[in-house]
């Protein structure tokens, strides 16, 4: 039985009633027991200035189990007076990639991969593996879980039936799981054992700009290394590259602004391990959860920006554990990334030559293609699972990744 | 008075009724030797037994496989009372249920079964001895972790839950990527959902029932007699791998009648150990829907974090291995149970040939290792004396890859536990010969989408998610509340009360069938082929209970 509701079934004012007919006619009885003691001289006290005591009631103070969680302001041992503005990883930046490349002082050279990464066709075998594990992840999968609310623009107070399926979470495990299973399965033995994965990650990469302080604080998904860094991408003169104006915004604008924080330089994986160096970083993108501060939808750009600030906190981190804390680096930092929620895929390319993010002369290289989609729709169609336009060219770019050394 | 006054038929039944058919008629019935029809034992028992079989024969004649657990859940609108058998929450002493349950010999060895003698992996587990430890070390102290830096407070099983999930998804990958399997054949799931329901007889009745026997005349002298109960099972392994073929048998089926090969009983109500109830549909999910064409599993990995609280709560080393014993017979029989539901087969209608498993039980550092032939799954009432079958589990003990860790390096590496897990991994799936894999299933449609009725295959692909989800109702179950009980049935306090509820109209809900419903209201502009006739079924959408 739940416990909230009022049950009001047994009524108490019809019973008070029913009491108070009966008790109302009692009459006290006179025993005579008050004269008898009278006249024995014995003195007669009422009983309740006896039997009545006054209590005061002690405060105990309770320990529980757990401490209780710190109050969030000045007395917090980690607050600060000086603002920290911070991206994590459900934020994205208001300009979108334009922004991300002025923070991150990188120069966008094409829409498109780099030339050195080849892309090549492949055996039909793999289309056919690819497409069982879109409808693995999209269809066949047998989790059950309540869906985020269906919300109508035109009708916004219709409330639709929740709906249950396989969670956003696990769509995006599946599918990057599986896609990684592929590329190994279907590359060299000796490439895979380059190879590691790493899974829930947090790199972090604090920065100064302009006399604010900013940290970027992101979880790589699914994180791939290798036994030996990634080469540099291009050599070329970039001085025809200039970075996006994005005048009269900020370049923090939509960062939070926190005073609880924790400055620290992480990038998770320690050098002993023999493939640590940063290779394909997997990020997921949940619209549930990824979101603008002011309730917008997330646009494609945005996406993009979301896409470089994710590889260039990782490609830092790695740049500070592996050079230190100067700004510049003896040799660039390559890192690839995929981000996708399933449908989704975009995929860039990071060269990082310089941590000096307000440096004119040096600028950091970014290679993206634009965002592209696995398949047009998968899902039951009339009690039949169906997948309708698949895209056969994610997995020969990630092919080309997963082969780039 | 004559007959055709009193009978006004009876004139032309007179007239129909000719000589001459009659003699013909009668000519076709004699037949040379006497035709008798069969004998039935007309006692209440043997008319019940006969009135399940015909049950159970319908649930055989289903065509596909969502029907059949739809089939399965008819009887009951709220879901069948069942025990909850949870992998990872095992009690004192609950092996002898769990094998009960699952009809179950148990067969512990050093090592694994002779089956396994035709593999030799030495040079593969020296080829992968390397990369293993490094695995191992990586996972120890090669990273930190999401929850190290974020400070979050996680119990002590929580933890090794999660080091193991890794590290066996990394050795996982590392034996994958060294035989190159053809991803064409061999899925790889990460975390499935698994479910499995069946219904398990000779345990005592409970005590309404003996009560309620005990007022019947007829049933005087079966007032013990065993019941059915519906056990669950669900669980999460950390990582499966299936395939399109099944795994030979480990012994020819005909060997599980062997009556030496002893379970043990345990005819208690399994509450009496701990196990919970709950009301639910029957669910059978071996971690994907029907339609995948991968069906059988090879090998499946678990967790085994929960010790940690048994450690804290019993500290009995001996019942501590019974409890690994314990979720190794469970999840294998589990798993199993869910994929012969996908083929056709349930709890009224035997497997016609066996199904393996192989099941790991691993923290990282203790491994334990089963191979699991499922036999029978008819474990029902009617058939738990008759049925001569038994389902056989090969366990090894508990066995430590490596004994010790200094300063980040592993001490005692131990070959045989990689040995045993590469072994799993060569036991490839063969294309049995001669057998039909899917008897009990129609040839065109052995799936609900296999139909051509647009409507027919919405409506059973919905109502089969539905039941699948166990998702509550959207109103509330029936239950005679706390205070009815107080001030209603154990004192008629409330005599002048309207009597509305069920308990006083001599209803029982929990009787509701599935189809005692009414069917979903079309509102009329959704409607085809509006008749302006008033009333008439085309209001209310069409059903296909089967």
């Amino acid at each position: 039985m739940r416990i909230t509701p009022v049950l009001l079934k047994q009524h108490l004012g019809w019973h008070f009633y029913k009491h108070w007919v009966v008790q109302g006619k009692v009459k006290p009885l006179e025993t005579g027991a008050t004269a008898i003691l009278k006249s024995k001289g014995i003195p007669v006290y009422d009983p309740k200035d006896i039997i009545s005591e006054k209590r005061t009631i002690e405060k105990i103070q309770v320990i529980g189990e757990r401490d209780l969680p710190q109050p969030l302001d000045e007395t917090h041992p980690n607050w600060h007076e000086t603002p920290l503005f911070k991206v994590g990883n459900n934020n994205v930046l208001l300009e979108g990639l334009n922004q991300a490349q002025i923070v991150t002082n990188s120069v966008k050279i094409a829409d498109d991969l780099p030339n050195k990464i080849n892309v090549e066709a492949l055996p039909k075998s793999v289309d056919k593996v690819m497409k069982s594990i879109i409808m693995q992840s999209h269809v066949f999968d047998a989790e059950q879980k309540t869906l985020p609310k269906i919300k109508d623009p035109e009708r916004p107070a219709w409330n639709f039936p929740r709906i249950y399926g396989i969670s956003q979470e696990r769509r995006n495990k599946i599918i990057t799981h599986k896609l990684i299973n592929l590329l190994e399965n279907t590359s060299d033995k000796d490439l895979a054992k380059q190879r590691y994965i790493f899974e829930d990650l947090l790199f972090s990469y604090p920065f100064e700009r302009n006399g604010q302080l900013a940290q970027l604080e992101v979880s790589g998904n699914v994180v791939m290394t290798s036994t030996k860094p990634l080469p540099p991408i291009t050599n070329d003169s970039l001085e025809s590259h200039n970075l996006p104006n994005i005048d009269p915004i900020d370049p923090l604008i939509t960062f939070t602004k926190e005073h609880i924080y924790e400055l620290r330089n992480i990038y998770p994986i320690k050098s002993t391990v023999k493939a640590h160096h940063p290779h394909t970083i997997f990020i997921h993108f949940d619209r549930e959860f990824v979101k603008n501060l002011y309730e917008e939808e997330v646009t494609t750009e945005q996406i993009f920006g979301r896409s470089l600030l994710h590889t260039f906190t990782v490609a830092a981190s790695y740049a500070r554990q592996k050079y230190g804390d100067g700004k510049t680096l003896d040799e660039p930092v390559t890192v690839q990334c995929v981000q996708t929620d399933g449908r989704i895929f975009h995929f860039g390319v990071l060269q990082l030559n310089t941590l000096n993010l307000l440096d004119a002369s040096t600028k950091n290289v970014w290679y993206q293609t634009p965002l592209q989609y696995l398949f047009e729709n998968c899902e039951y169609v009339k009690g039949k699972p169906v997948l309708e336009g698949y895209n056969n060219q994610i997995i020969q770019q990630l092919h080309s990744f997963y082969r780039n050394v | 008075m004559s007959v055709i006054r009193l009978n006004n038929r009876f004139y032309q039944k007179l007239r129909s009724c000719r000589y001459s058919s009659t003699v013909t008629r009668l000519e076709e019935e004699y037949t040379s030797t006497p035709n008798y029809p069969p004998i039935l034992d007309l006692s209440p028992e043997k008319k019940r037994e006969r009135m399940k079989d015909e049950s159970y024969d319908q649930i055989k004649a289903v065509k596909t496989v969502e029907e059949k657990q739809i089939k399965l859940n008819m009887p009951k609108y709220y879901g069948f009372k069942s025990y909850m058998l949870l992998e990872n929450k095992c009690g004192y002493n609950m092996l002898p249920m769990t094998q009960h349950a699952t009809r179950t010999h148990l067969v512990v060895n050093k090592g694994l079964p002779d089956y396994y003698k035709e593999f030799n992996v030495d040079e593969l587990a020296n080829k992968l001895k390397s990369e293993v430890e490094e695995a191992l070390s990586i996972e120890i102290d090669g990273y930190q972790r999401l929850h190290d830096l974020t400070n979050e407070a996680l119990e002590k099983e929580d933890l090794e839950d999660i080091v193991s999930s890794s590290l066996i998804k990394r050795i996982n990958r590392i034996i994958m990527n060294e035989l190159s399997l053809d991803l064409q054949d061999t899925q790889v799931d990460i975390e499935p959902r698994i479910e499995a329901s069946w219904n398990v007889g000779g345990i005592v009745p409970p005590s309404s029932v003996v009560n309620s026997r005990k007022g019947v005349p007829w049933l005087k002298d079966r007032i013990d007699e065993p019941t059915d109960r519906v056990m669950v099972y669900k669980g999460v392994p950390i990582l499966t791998l299936r395939s399109k073929l099944p795994l030979k048998s480990v012994i020819p089926l005909s060997e599980s009648e062997n009556p030496d090969l002893d379970v043990p009983v345990f005819d208690c109500d399994p509450r009496t150990i701990g196990t919970t109830t709950e009301y639910r549909h029957m669910t059978n999910i071996p971690g994907f829907w029907p339609g995948d064409p991968h069906t059988f599993g090879l090998l499946s990995y678990h967790k085994r974090g929960y010790m940690h609280l048994r450690k804290d709560r019993y500290n009995d080393l001996n019942d501590d291995q019974e409890a690994i014993h314990r979720q190794g017979i469970l999840t294998a029989f589990g798993w199993l149970m869910a994929q012969a539901h996908y083929l056709g087969f349930n709890t009224f209608n035997d497997l016609t040939y066996p199904l393996v498993t192989q099941t790991v039980v691993t923290n990282g550092k203790t491994w334990s290792f089963y191979t699991y032939q499922m036999n029978t799954t008819m474990l029902c009432e009617r058939f738990f004396k008759s049925n001569p079958r038994r389902n056989i589990c090969w366990a090894t003990d508990q066995m430590d890859l490596f004994e010790d860790i200094a300063d980040g390096k592993l001490i005692g590496f131990n070959d045989e536990v990689l040995k045993n897990l590469l072994k799993f991994y060569l036991n490839r799936p063969e294309s049995p010969l001669g057998i039909n894999l899917t008897p009990y299933l129609s040839n065109e449609e052995k799936l609900c989408s296999d139909y051509e009725d647009d409507h027919k295959r919405k409506w059973l692909e919905d109502m089969f998610k539905f039941l699948m989800s166990n998702r509550p109702r959207h109103k509330l179950v029936y239950e005679i509340y706390a205070w009815e009980k107080i001030y209603k049935i154990d004192n008629k306090t409330r005599f002048m009360d309207k009597r509305l509820r069920p308990f006083e109209l001599f209803q029982h809900p929990y009787q509701r069938r599935l189809d005692e419903t009414c069917p979903r209201y079309i509102p009329k502009k959704f409607r085809e082929d509006v008749k302006r006739v008033k009333g008439g079924s085309y209001r209310f959408e069409k059903t296909y209970y089967p």
